[in-house]
């Protein structure tokens, strides 16, 4: 899957499509650069990530469940209540996951293997709306049509700036967590699921993390409710 | 391809030099607000003047509504450290909430508890009562019932309703949070944890925010936040607060059943001990008995019985002692015996026996005065008999009496704890 190096074509810099990526932001100039079978096209420079405070840094890498990972991208993204980012992983199976992280909270998941029931259009789903999907049921938690902010590293589609991303979030009754990402939201295209759970960044052992002056690393102490600990 | 002729910028690292706690001046009343969320914060409240700031579509921070309130005092301060489950945390906002129910109203504070690497967590204080509670975000969306939800094999009851709304802000928030802002909340209580629901009208319909929560002392938040004995001490029955009767079931039932163990060793080794005859005292007269000797090595029961064969209708009163006949140390008694009887009924015995506890061996005179008596009952004669051992009835009820209000005396006081603690809820008992 990996694809040799290319030159950046804005700045001659070397720049590598990770895995499945159509689109890798240049880490020398920021150019956004976007594949077309054997072609590649310049985005121009567009990636505006904002600090929004993620202890995540591209490069990191760490494991799930024994199966390391490694951080070769990140969307950014822009809804009515502010940013978050979408963190793309490739698993050393070759697999590809996103990591999710709002306001200190992660949600890892993958493309989902079942079968995709019909879903309803983004339009028809409700906050509270339960929803099944295998043997799990789901309540929709958020839904938002959000837009892109910035973009940085690898990533598996064309992430070209001005584009909207309609998605909606839903937690199972034990964690079990969903995305179903209905694209531009037009409808155009088939939505997409994407199933997981809410993580602890400890579990996942990143290395390296982000650095904050006045504290020190992530440590042990993980989140598993509030009696977890007490 | 060709590389380019001027030399390469090395690329940006971008997030790898450590993030830094900025100051902003208030652009309402000029004072620095130190930011120590790093970017993570959607809403900071001035904390000197309440105006509040968002971040627009570039990230900076600007004024969204100005305001010009006195700062508010709080029982732990903006910007305090503590360490909770191993993590430390800092209070990087807060938030004071009421609820109106019967025309009370019922105040509390909201500290907002940030760690780069964990994320987010509430403490939250009662103000009427001092309870004090510590949670954060639950990942999941347990289904609700008309009364109660399950969550990880747990039963939450639900326990009130009430509309929240904001008094008073300051600090930084990860949501868009304003003075006025109104939730409705549901707590649903599996003391010491606590699952709350609140509904709040958001941008795309009902929002949802659920949280988990557990009961947290103020001892263990002032050790936390190293405050000393600082906070004021609960009072009544808390929402989440475990139930002490509850928490000490099992050790009053294992006192309990010491205490059985207890009385039967006990009771097989001293207040039960075998029986054998040490004398008997025939007749009306003498009332010294001849010599009695209690045998063995360590105190034991002594057991008097007096039997007046022909009582009927009458009682026959006595005063007696045993006398150690080398010291002359006297163990005194007293003995009634009566005996009433008809057709179909009667009451009382002809005989009675009682039981003298802690006889040393040894030699000893029985002294027996029969001192009053119904009428005609002087005459009639009556018989003693002196075992050395019997049963000891007054110690085995006593103490099965305190087992068993060790194991009762717990279920009560916790029953009435639930009834206090329901008390303040949506259903309070009958």
């Amino acid at each position: 899957m990996e694809t040799p190096s290319i030159h950046c074509p804005e700045c001659g810099a070397p720049a590598t499509f990770r895995g499945a990526a159509l689109t890798v932001v240049c880490e020398y100039c920021g150019a956004t650069i976007v594949r077309t079978g054997a072609d590649i096209s310049l985005i121009g420079k567009v990636s505006a990530i904002l600090d929004n405070g993620s202890p995540i840094v591209l490069g990191g890498r760490g494991k799930v469940d024994g199966l390391p990972f490694e951080i070769v991208g990140r969307l950014q993204l822009r809804h009515l209540r502010g940013t978050w980012n979408e963190w793309y992983l490739l698993f050393a199976d070759q697999r590809d996951g996103w990591l999710a992280d709002a306001q200190g909270s992660f949600y890892l998941v993958r493309r989902a293997t079942a079968a995709a029931a019909k879903l309803p259009a983004f339009d028809a789903l409700a906050l509270g709306q339960r929803v099944t999907l295998g043997e799990t049921t789901y309540a929709v938690t958020e839904r938002r049509r959000a837009t892109y902010q910035g973009a940085e590293g690898s990533l598996p589609f064309e992430a070209t700036p001005g584009r909207a991303y309609a998605s909606v979030d839903l937690l199972g009754e034990d964690g079990e967590f969903m995305t179903i990402d209905y694209g531009d939201g037009d409808g155009a295209r088939a939505p997409e699921i994407f199933t997981g759970s809410a993580v602890e960044l400890a579990d996942l052992a990143i290395h390296p993390l982000r650095r904050f002056e006045g504290w020190e690393g992530p440590g042990n102490g993980g989140w598993e409710g509030p009696g977890g600990g007490g | 391809m060709s590389a380019t002729a001027e030399p390469m910028q090395p690329p940006r690292r971008a997030y790898r030099e450590p993030a830094r706690a900025e100051t902003i001046k208030c652009p309402s009343c000029g004072a620095a607000i130190t930011l120590k969320t790093f970017g993570t914060s959607e809403r900071v409240a001035c904390p000197f003047c309440g105006s509040l700031l968002g971040a627009d579509e570039s990230g900076a921070l600007a004024l969204v509504q100005a305001a010009a309130r006195a700062r508010q005092p709080t029982t732990l301060p903006l910007h305090a450290r503590g360490t909770l489950d191993g993590v430390v945390w800092e209070i990087i906002g807060i938030c004071k909430r009421s609820c109106r129910v019967d025309g009370v109203v019922y105040p509390w504070e909201e500290f907002y508890l940030y760690n780069p690497y964990h994320g987010f967590r509430w403490l939250i204080h009662a103000i009427t009562d001092d309870h004090w509670t510590y949670g954060g975000t639950l990942d999941a969306s347990p289904r609700v019932a008309s009364n109660h939800l399950r969550h990880r094999g747990r039963r939450y009851n639900h326990f009130q309703s009430a509309i929240a709304t904001v008094d008073y802000v300051e600090g930084e928030f990860t949501w868009q949070v304003e003075v006025g802002d109104q939730a409705k909340v549901n707590d649903y209580v599996a003391p010491p944890l606590g699952i709350s629901i609140e509904v709040s009208r958001g941008p795309d319909g009902d929002e949802v925010n659920r949280t988990i929560q557990r009961s947290i002392t103020p001892k263990e938040i002032e050790h936390a936040f190293n405050l000393g004995e600082h906070l004021p001490r609960p009072q009544g029955a808390g929402m989440l607060e475990p139930n002490p009767w509850r928490l000490g079931r099992r050790t009053f039932a294992a006192w309990g059943v010491v205490l059985l163990l207890g009385v039967g060793a006990w009771g097989g080794l001293a207040a039960v001990t075998p029986t054998h005859r040490l004398g008997t005292i025939e007749g009306a007269v003498g009332p010294v008995s001849q010599t009695l000797t209690v045998t063995g090595d360590r105190p034991t029961l002594v057991t008097v019985e007096v039997h007046i064969p022909a009582l009927k209708d009458n009682w026959r009163y006595f005063e007696g002692m045993l006398v150690d006949t080398a010291s002359e140390a006297a163990i005194g008694f007293e003995l009634e015996v009566s005996y009433y009887s008809g057709s179909d009924w009667s009451e009382g015995s002809t005989r009675t026996e009682v039981v003298l506890g802690d006889v040393a061996p040894g030699a000893y005179v029985l002294q027996l005065d029969p001192t009053s008596d119904g009428p005609g009952a002087t005459a009639l004669p009556f018989s003693v008999d002196v075992h050395q051992g019997g049963v000891l009835h007054r110690y085995l009820v006593s103490l099965l009496v305190f087992a068993g209000l060790s194991l009762a005396l717990p279920i009560f006081f916790g029953l009435l704890f639930e009834r206090r603690r329901w008390m303040s809820s949506d259903h309070p008992p009958a």
